[in-house]
């Protein structure tokens, strides 16, 4: 799985971006399709998730001065990143849907649910159920493969909050998922 | 170790983060006899494994441009509009009603003035107007201050 591993990744610096707007549109190209990936992963709509990754490159450009050499690179991304999805998602109404279990009873208990594309859908919107600050941390841990530490510095929270999130948030992932995690657990036995 | 204790430390050692030795020998060992937190172990990697599968996600174009033009509008500063309305060279109102009431101001104090009859703030108070006072001092071939109150 690819993610945003630029740890000493000297060309990609924020900083050479004094060198002009060329470099800032190289910037661009080099980390939007991971940046729209990390948005997308949020609010699981495309074009809401296009929208999100401008913004955050608008805020990543318009922060360089602020940005230390110092620093992470990637964690100064997330941080920025998933700071602009969780405002977003703050900002939006809460839909009103009818319940999990009623929208995804038939393929739960459906034959080899597990191959349906719907399974998939039902994942994500599993993940859509989730409170923001569980939810990004999960996406963090699975999807970016962050550790717990950096995981912490770019939510800037304690090691032992990261900890007690991933926990929650995967207990209430694995009640809402509980059929398809049952014929996962079946088939590798 | 007890069932509680393997419990809390299971996420963390499904995400390879215990790095204690003994609290890792500690976890095996329980999960060597205990089913119950084995099964937890295992649903913790079949959910992490069904995620990773569902998270599929299509590439897209990059909008560079777009990018680019918003950035730069977030970043160019605007002028006031007030700022901008004395860069008209074809209105001249404005211009004229503070050159007034400097002059006001500056023949109320006595640094501007004639022979000593009045002062062109009290010539300024007994008809012209601002624009009529615009006119005469803007312009080729216009009067000057010290002209026309003489």
């Amino acid at each position: 799985m690819e993610s945003m591993n630029f740890r000493n990744d000297t060309a990609a610096s924020p900083m050479s971006a004094y060198g002009g707007e060329r470099v800032m549109q190289d910037f661009v190209e080099r980390y939007y399709g991971r940046v729209y990936r990390l948005c997308y992963s949020f609010v699981r709509d495309r074009k809401e998730a296009c929208d999100l990754a401008q913004d955050v490159f608008v805020k990543l450009l318009d922060r360089m001065d602020s940005f230390r050499a110092e620093a992470d690179l990637s964690t100064w991304i997330y941080r920025i990143g998933v700071n602009t999805c969780i405002d977003s998602l703050r900002k939006r109404k809460r839909r009103a849907a009818e319940p999990f279990d009623e929208r995804y009873h038939d393929v739960a208990h459906s034959d080899d649910f597990a191959e349906k594309a719907a399974v998939s859908e039902m994942v994500r919107d599993a993940l859509m159920e989730l409170p923001i600050k569980y939810r990004a941390v999960v996406i963090l841990r699975e999807f970016e493969d962050r550790s717990y530490r950096e995981i912490a510095e770019v939510l800037e929270c304690s090691v032992g909050t990261v900890e007690s999130r991933l926990y929650r948030g995967r207990e209430m992932l694995k009640r809402i998922l509980h059929p398809i995690i049952r014929g996962e657990v079946g088939h590798e036995v | 170790m007890r069932c509680k204790k393997v419990n809390s430390l299971l996420n963390r050692h499904a995400d390879g983060e215990c790095v204690d030795p003994v609290e890792v020998l500690g976890i095996e060992e329980h999960l060597a006899g205990c089913t119950a937190c084995r099964i937890r172990l295992d649903e913790i990697r079949a959910l992490r494994r069904i995620l990773l599968r569902a998270e599929k996600i299509e590439t897209v174009p990059v909008p560079t441009d777009e990018i680019m033009r918003r950035y730069r509008a977030s970043t160019r500063p605007s002028l006031p509009v007030a700022a901008s309305r004395w860069r008209l060279p074809f209105d001249p109102v404005p211009f004229a009603a503070v050159a007034a009431a400097v002059i006001l101001l500056a023949g109320s104090i006595g640094m501007l003035g004639g022979d000593g009859d009045a002062s062109i703030g009290q010539y300024l108070l007994q008809g012209m107007s601002p624009t009529e006072f615009a006119y005469l001092t803007a312009g080729e071939g216009a009067y000057t201050l010290e002209y026309y109150v003489k």
